[in-house]
């Protein structure tokens, strides 16, 4: 090997080890500045309130750091000539590699050319390259470990953040949920029930546009509420206008007064409470009776349980007692058409001392009762749906069950179609239609046609009559369409009312959402306020549904309804809480601070005061007496506005 | 004889003339090896000190050594031009004719002590310039060529000495070297005692002679040095030329005029001086800032400020070579 050639080779290996250990050191330089980037990013996001992507973002930004610096020193090659001029200062060569390489290219006087590169070879030839450079840690590796540590140590320390910024975040995270609770439950209201009515559908689709805009939470507390107003003002407009029918204020009211499936028909009740009655006998137990017997039981099941406990003479006693107390409920049972199999088991345990056994059929018996119970009360209530259900046309259109309505139209159709009508029967039914006429004026063009269908039947033409009553079916089956657009307003007004709530305070616990699939079902909502608030608006807008002033409606199903249930037009009074001349306590609303001369504008002050009031009003916290006085004064304040 | 063992030869002959030196001169060590650096260097040298030092006795001591033709001119306040470079006289040649015949100064010889330089007037001062950079002489209407080796030899008090006027820039910078002669140390000052007072008589041996001083100074001019040595010696230079982009900040702070050409070309001789003399084929940086004090110390022209706050162009060289990276390359 030339002498040349091994300085040649001695260099090459020195650049190639040489740019690596460039790459290395630049790939912890980079890395270096990714902790000090991140450490940063941190602390910045532990003082300032950046969002949590940011954060995100710089960390992952930080990777490019190492790689770039990584790529950056690499990048650059490593000349034989730098790789020398490195070697002569880090092995103090004195520039002989350097000199030898510089002058091996040159024309130099060939003696001297020789000399030089025989002392650099010389010199090259003893170093053992790998060993002078070992691929260790860099100073940046130490810091930047350092820097993690501190980063690391930085990441328990908790979040500062103002109280304003919680409030905002919260306040979005608010809207953020509101919106797409408004926005699912009205599209799925949408789809269910497809609205009718263009405007009924402009303002569905209006209030679903609204919860997209407060899903994208771009919007402040304060325009978020305004444009809630704006909307549940344009859905309550919608209602006011739907409500304007007698017709449909009618099925409302028949809808809220029943809690049943009003497109049952009393064929299809009869037939639900024969199978109740198969189930219960035909004498069926009250619900209070079986009521009684279970707390019978419930005393049983605790004298058994303390039973256990109990030995000798006390034992013996309570064993006597309770042996009375099991034998007399068994009769009882009986008496009321019960099963008392579970009973007698019980008594036969008892009688061979085995307790927890007949703790376990006491248990048995129990729930059987409460099977029992349970079926009992449903048939209670299909009875009395059945009670109040209209006896012929008239009343039933009087009392808005327009599907009973319908099916005793169909009923007439199909005697008028059978001709098997006596002259009876047609009497009978004229007369009913007559009768009818009246109450079906509030259906669209019912009464029209309904009258229309008596002069074709009196001048015999029975298909004409038949074809005025299925126009009247399809009348009432319109109406029933309304009625579903009403109820999905209904629904949109108690989603929107929601909304109002949880954006003005700030959260949405305890708030009931939920969707109107039914009609007079509330869709799970507290206090159902906008039961309340329809027949405040309806009761103020002049219309006639038979309500008093001052009424206010509680459209839940709560146990003391089921206990105790209450003519909801009836005015409860009840003992309010203000002193009547007594001095107004001081409100503070959230989010709004008023101090001396206030700086925050009249509408915010008016909607975060009507959000809390109508909260309020949600919560049952506001006296019934009071309620109405609460509205107007809002109501005023939007004239004003 | 090869290269190989010419520069064998050069380091060979560097070091009996040492030797030969060390016979007369005890210590100074630095101040010898300055001494004959400049001298294969092909310059002239400043020797500069107190005195008493044995400026004097160095220079006469290097005249032993070289068998060259020697001159001492005593530089004092009324000392004239012509008494250095010589004169025309009237003289009567044989025919009768009178005419005018130049009369050669001492400047004419290889080697001329120029004692205590700094006792002279700048005028006559002035008078060695020409001679010093040309080798050459003109006068009486005549350029005069002076013989080859030529060197000038000067030894001078500090500046601040009475009866003393400071050399001309343009003449300072015709000096290779200036070397400044300090106090001997107690062993060597014992050695002194010693020599001198006990009838110590050395004898001093001729080492080399004109034509192979010549040929070592050929020699040194072959070393080859590589660029980025070259480019080292150039930043320094530059770094000392003040209000430039190149100057260092002590530079700008204390310099009013910086190191001339002459002042890179004698860096780089004197550089491969060292290297030869360190057995070394090529010039390193090391061999740069070894030599770059006595280079450039007396071409660095001081302001006012650097004066006074009594800084010297020793402690400016210092500062700047510490502010030049040697390799700029391999420091990036």
């Amino acid at each position: 090997m030339s002498e040349f050639h091994v300085i040649k080779e001695t260099l090459a290996v020195t650049a190639r080890r040489r740019r690596w250990q460039r790459g290395w050191r630049g790939f912890w330089k980079g890395f270096l500045i990714a902790g000090g980037v991140w450490l940063l990013g941190l602390i910045l996001y532990k003082a300032l309130p950046m969002p949590e992507p940011v954060l995100f973002g710089i960390f992952f930004a930080g990777w490019i750091a190492p790689i770039a610096g990584f790529l950056k020193e690499f990048s650059k090659a490593v000349t034989l000539n730098e790789a020398a001029r490195w070697l002569d200062q880090e092995k103090q060569l004195k520039e002989r590699l350097s000199t030898a390489l510089e002058v091996a290219d040159s024309k130099k006087d060939g003696e001297w050319q020789r000399l030089l590169m025989t002392d650099a070879a010389t010199h090259a030839g003893s170093l053992d390259v790998a060993k002078m450079m070992p691929f260790s840690l860099p100073k940046a590796a130490k810091w930047s470990f350092i820097l993690l540590v501190i980063t690391a140590g930085v990441g328990f320390v908790p979040e500062y953040r103002t109280v304003e910024y919680r409030q905002k975040k919260q306040n979005e995270a608010v809207m953020k949920e509101v919106g797409e609770r408004v926005t699912t439950l009205t599209k799925k209201q949408m789809t269910n029930r497809p609205p009718a009515l263009e405007s009924v559908k402009k303002a569905l689709e209006e209030t679903a546009e609204l919860g997209q805009q407060l899903q994208k939470a771009k919007l402040t507390r304060d325009e978020a509420l305004k444009n809630i107003a704006k909307v549940t003002d344009k859905v309550k407009e919608e209602t006011r206008d739907l409500m304007k029918n007698q017709g449909l204020q009618r099925m409302q009211q028949a809808a809220r007064t029943s809690g049943q499936d009003q497109a049952a028909t009393p064929e299809q009740l009869q037939k639900q409470i024969d199978d109740l009655k198969d189930k219960l006998g035909q004498e069926p137990p009250s619900t209070k009776e079986l009521s009684e017997l279970q707390a019978q039981l419930e005393k049983m099941q605790a004298a058994a349980a303390e039973m256990k406990n109990q030995s000798g003479n006390e034992a013996e006693a309570s064993k006597q007692a309770m042996s009375q107390a099991l034998s007399s409920l068994m009769k009882q049972a009986e008496a009321a058409g019960l099963d008392s199999k579970k009973l007698e088991e019980a008594m036969n345990a008892l009688k061979a001392g085995k307790t927890d056994q007949v703790l376990k059929e006491l248990n048995a018996a129990f729930q059987d009762m409460e099977k029992m119970k349970e079926l009992a009360k449903a048939l209670e209530n299909l009875q009395m749906q059945k009670e109040e259900m209209g006896k012929d046309l008239a009343e039933q259109l009087e009392r808005g069950q327009v599907a009973q309505a319908q099916s005793s139209l169909q009923q007439m159709i199909q005697k008028l179609q059978s001709g098997q009508a006596s002259a009876e029967d047609m009497k009978k039914m004229l007369q009913e239609l007559r009768k009818a006429q009246e109450p079906a004026e509030g259906y669209g063009k019912a009464s029209e046609h309904l009258g229309e269908a008596v002069a074709q039947a009196q001048a015999g033409n029975k298909s004409d009559a038949v074809k005025e009553l299925t126009e009247a079916i399809k009348e009432l089956q319109k109406m029933q369409e309304q009625m579903g657009d009403l109820e999905s307003l209904m629904a949109a007004l108690e989603n929107l009312q929601q909304a109002q709530q949880c954006v003005g305070n700030g959260k949405c616990d305890g708030m009931g959402w939920g969707m109107r699939n039914r009609p007079g079902f509330g869709g799970n909502c507290k206090g159902n306020e906008m039961s309340a608030w329809f027949y405040h608006e309806f009761y103020k807008s002049g219309g006639k549904g038979g309500l008093k002033a001052g009424t206010a409606v509680d459209g839940t199903w709560s146990e003391a309804d089921v206990k105790e249930p209450t003519d909801p037009l009836l005015t409860t009074k009840v003992k309010g809480q203000i002193t009547p001349g007594g001095p107004m306590p001081s409100i503070t609303l959230k989010g709004v601070s008023i101090r001396g001369q206030s700086t925050v504008a009249f509408e915010e002050v008016a909607a975060t005061a009507q959000s809390e009031a109508e909260s309020a009003l949600a919560q049952d916290k506001v006296p019934r007496a009071y309620r109405n006085a609460v509205r107007d004064y809002f109501d005023d304040f939007k004239k004003k506005q | 004889m090869s290269t190989e063992e010419q520069i064998a030869s050069f380091r060979d002959k560097f070091d009996r003339m040492k030797a030969e030196i060390g016979k007369v001169i005890v210590g100074h060590d630095a101040i010898v090896e300055g001494t004959l650096t400049a001298l294969l260097g092909g310059g002239n040298l400043l020797l500069e000190g107190v005195p008493g030092l044995g400026k004097t006795l160095l220079v006469r001591t290097l005249s032993e050594v070289l068998e060259l033709s020697f001159n001492r001119i005593q530089f004092t306040p009324d000392l004239m031009p012509a008494d250095i470079l010589g004169t025309n006289l009237v003289v009567e040649t044989p025919d009768g004719r009178k005419e005018f015949q130049f009369q050669r100064g001492p400047i004419f010889a290889h080697l001329v002590l120029a004692d205590e330089i700094n006792r002279a007037t700048p005028k006559t001062q002035s008078a060695l310039l020409e001679a010093m950079q040309e080798r050459q002489v003109t006068a009486g209407g005549a350029v005069r060529k002076l013989v080859e080796p030529f060197f000038v030899l000067a030894t001078q008090n500090p500046i601040d000495q009475e009866g003393t006027y400071p050399l001309p820039e343009a003449q300072l910078d015709r000096f290779f070297f200036k070397l400044l002669v300090g106090y001997p140390t107690a062993e060597d000052l014992t050695e002194v005692l010693n020599r001198t007072t006990e009838g110590y008589k050395a004898h001093i041996e001729k080492v080399i002679d004109g034509a192979t001083l010549m040929e070592m100074q050929g020699l040194v001019r072959q070393v080859p040095v590589a660029t980025h040595v070259k480019d080292y010696a150039v930043r320094l230079i530059l770094a000392t030329h003040p209000k430039t982009d190149t100057a260092a900040a002590i530079t700008n702070q204390y310099l009013r005029f910086g190191s001339s050409p002459r002042g890179a070309q004698t860096l780089l001789l004197a550089a491969k001086v060292k290297a030869l003399t360190m057995g070394r084929f090529n010039v390193s940086f090391d061999d740069i800032t070894a030599v770059i004090h006595p280079t450039l110390r007396h071409r660095l022209i001081l302001n006012f400020e650097a004066e006074a706050e009594g800084i010297t162009t020793d402690h400016i060289i210092t500062q700047i070579l510490k502010e030049v990276p040697k390799d700029a390359a391999v420091a990036a």
